[in-house]
């Protein structure tokens, strides 16, 4: 029982760490992008390169892949968001469902369709407690995600840029006229959603495997994990990620494995149809 | 409103042509079949249109209203003494219904949210046909679906096929435009414009929405109905979201909301991937910067372009 809670647990996290940056894009600028879950999986495949192809150690892959997925999030705000941040919202979400047909086929391009594995950085090791068996692993994900989560709070009220940031993404006009430069803000907020993908990445892609699909497969389980939290809002998506995670779980080991998923989609429909503001969701009534 | 007598001759000239087409190609199994799966597309597409281009929604679940035609059809001219069109009709039925389903959160919520309960409402489907085994046969599918019978004619050659896409084709396109031209295609275009305005002035947001779901799962359960009884073997692989994808980029390429659009772009794309055959998966990188293309450049597609074109001519 102790070993299920805490893989549904460090599941939850993963999606949460998964959905932050698709949240904080959206927050930021408004955009829905599609194609989040491609990041989160190239974040895994360049952390591949790197390590295996070119032999890096892991950390160093790590800091490399930071740096080749800030490029990669800059040429799609370029690309594929700032040409048409004025048009209608169906227009930038189309964009993105075209962004994400891109990276996932040159994905396959590249790597082939055959599932990857990347180490995590402690190793297959694992620790027992009494009769639960606990991977390393797992508790890499809590300790990853409870920095991630602190340090954004204290990244958005404390730092002069993160304070610039939530000034643009509330009002981008006024923001304008305080002087701050709005366009390398939204390349900013790019950029880090493109580092949180590459941490969720990381972290997902020992337990996952890497295949081309991956990233859709992430991506889908963060939007549920969104919407029961409340969409736009942070508490709620650490709280509706670990609640999908342990409701897999779960269901799967005392229910029926084969229709976890389908039950995890009618928990989103269910959920957006009942109380579409979700657990937290004060928020979206500014937003709209 | 009449028609005025430039679109009639229009209409007849690509009518006589489309009539004519497959005569040329009558030999090759090869173009029969691009003909013929762009055809059953068509009709999916027009289903999409009439989401996309009447209520302004986007859904990336369509895959799965076209895999309960499909499934259905199969089920019922395998398993009872049904014929092809009865099954066809049933089947359609079923999709119909479940559109209306789905119309119902549609008056609720748009925008992306909706894209996420389409996206559900899709996985849904396609995870049933994958784990309902008994029924649907799982990963394995059906096999030898019989093809489409009238009394004692069998559609069993492509050639014979395509006229019976094509009258589907003709009845979808004549129930779009007829939709059009009613009052409650007219109330679909003044709820895309502006919700709160068009209720305001007397339209029933619930009923037109309704309609207009129940209307396009009928055309997508139409699509998968023909598309099981062509290729005669059916598998949950088929309906995944690249499909649904797949549909509303043809939407969208052809022209969201026009009459022609959906045949433009569904033969427009269709024809591409074959004649792009050999770039195999870097077609697919194609695509996806394709779509962002269309997306910056052309977003009401080609239709919207020769619009765009005819007018500058003209001034």
């Amino acid at each position: 029982m102790i070993q299920e809670i805490v893989a549904g647990f460090s599941m939850g996290c993963i999606y949460a760490l998964a959905g932050f940056g698709f949240v904080l894009v959206y927050n930021a600028v408004g955009a829905v992008n599609f194609a989040h879950g491609e990041l989160v999986m190239f974040g895994g495949y360049f952390g591949y390169a790197f390590s295996t192809h070119l032999g890096m150690p892991l950390w160093l892959a790590f800091v490399v892949t930071l740096l080749a997925m800030a490029i990669l999030g800059i040429l799609f705000n370029q690309v594929a968001y700032l040409p048409i941040r004025s048009r209608p919202v169906s227009t930038v979400i189309i964009a993105s469902i075209g962004m994400s047909i891109l990276l996932r086929n040159s994905a396959l391009a590249i790597w082939g369709p055959d599932p990857l594995k990347l180490n995590s950085f402690l190793g297959d090791s694992v620790i027992k407690i009494g009769a639960a068996v606990i991977s390393r692993h797992q508790l890499l994900i809590f300790a990853v995600t409870a920095f991630v989560f602190t340090g954004q709070s204290l990244f958005f009220s404390r730092t002069a840029i993160g304070r610039k940031l939530q000034a643009t993404a509330q009002d981008q006009e006024a923001a304008k006229l305080m002087g701050i430069k709005v366009t390398r803000m939204i390349n900013l907020t790019f950029v880090l959603a493109a580092f949180l993908a590459v941490i969720a990445g990381f972290l997902v892609a020992p337990l996952w495997f890497l295949d081309p699909e991956v990233g859709l497969a992430i991506i889908v389980k963060a939007f549920i994990a969104i919407i029961i939290g409340g969409f736009g809002s942070i508490p709620g998506l650490v709280v509706g990620g670990i609640f999908l995670g342990l409701t897999e779980v779960l269901v799967a080991s005392h229910l029926t494995s084969e229709y976890k998923d389908v039950i995890s989609f009618f928990i989103l429909i269910t959920v957006l149809m009942a109380m579409p503001q979700g657990f937290f969701g004060e928020k979206i009534a500014e937003k709209v | 409103m009449g028609f005025k007598k430039k679109n009639v001759i229009i209409a007849v000239i690509i009518g006589g042509v489309v009539m004519i087409l497959p005569i040329f190609f009558r030999d090759s199994r090869y173009y029969m079949n691009i003909l013929n799966f762009s055809g059953i597309f068509i009709v999916l597409t027009y289903s999409l249109n009439l989401i996309h281009g009447y209520l302004g929604l986007i859904s990336i679940g369509h895959a799965g209203f076209f895999a309960i035609g499909a499934y259905v059809t199969a089920g019922l001219t395998m398993g009872t003494t049904l014929n092809f069109f009865p099954s066809l009709l049933i089947a359609s039925t079923a999709a119909a219904l479940a559109g209306i389903l789905l119309g119902f959160p549609a008056t609720r919520i748009g925008g992306h949210y909706f894209v996420l309960i389409t996206l559900g409402f899709g996985e849904i489907v396609r995870l049933i046909i994958l784990n309902w085994k008994e029924v649907t046969n799982g990963t394995n599918g059906l096999n030898n679906i019989p093809p489409p019978s009238f009394g004692s004619w069998v559609f069993a050659s492509r050639f014979s096929y395509y006229y019976l896409v094509l009258f589907f084709i003709l009845v979808t396109m004549l129930l779009t435009l007829s939709l059009r031209r009613s009052k409650y295609g007219r109330s679909m275009l003044s709820l895309k414009t502006g919700e709160l305005a068009a209720t305001a002035m007397g339209v029933n947001p619930l009923t037109t929405k309704l309609i207009n779901f129940g209307m396009a799962g009928l055309f997508a359960g139409l699509a998968g109905g023909l598309y099981a009884s062509y290729i005669g073997s059916i598998s949950p692989e088929a309906f995944s979201v690249d499909l649904s994808v797949e549909v509303l980029v043809m939407t969208l390429v052809g022209g969201s909301g026009t009459l022609l659009g959906p045949i433009i772009g569904t033969t427009f794309l269709m024809v591409l991937k074959e004649w792009l055959r050999f770039l195999r998966e870097y077609y697919m990188i194609l695509y996806g910067a394709g779509i962002v293309f269309v997306m910056i450049f052309m977003p009401y597609g080609i239709m919207g372009l020769a619009k765009r074109i005819s007018s500058q001519l003209k001034s």
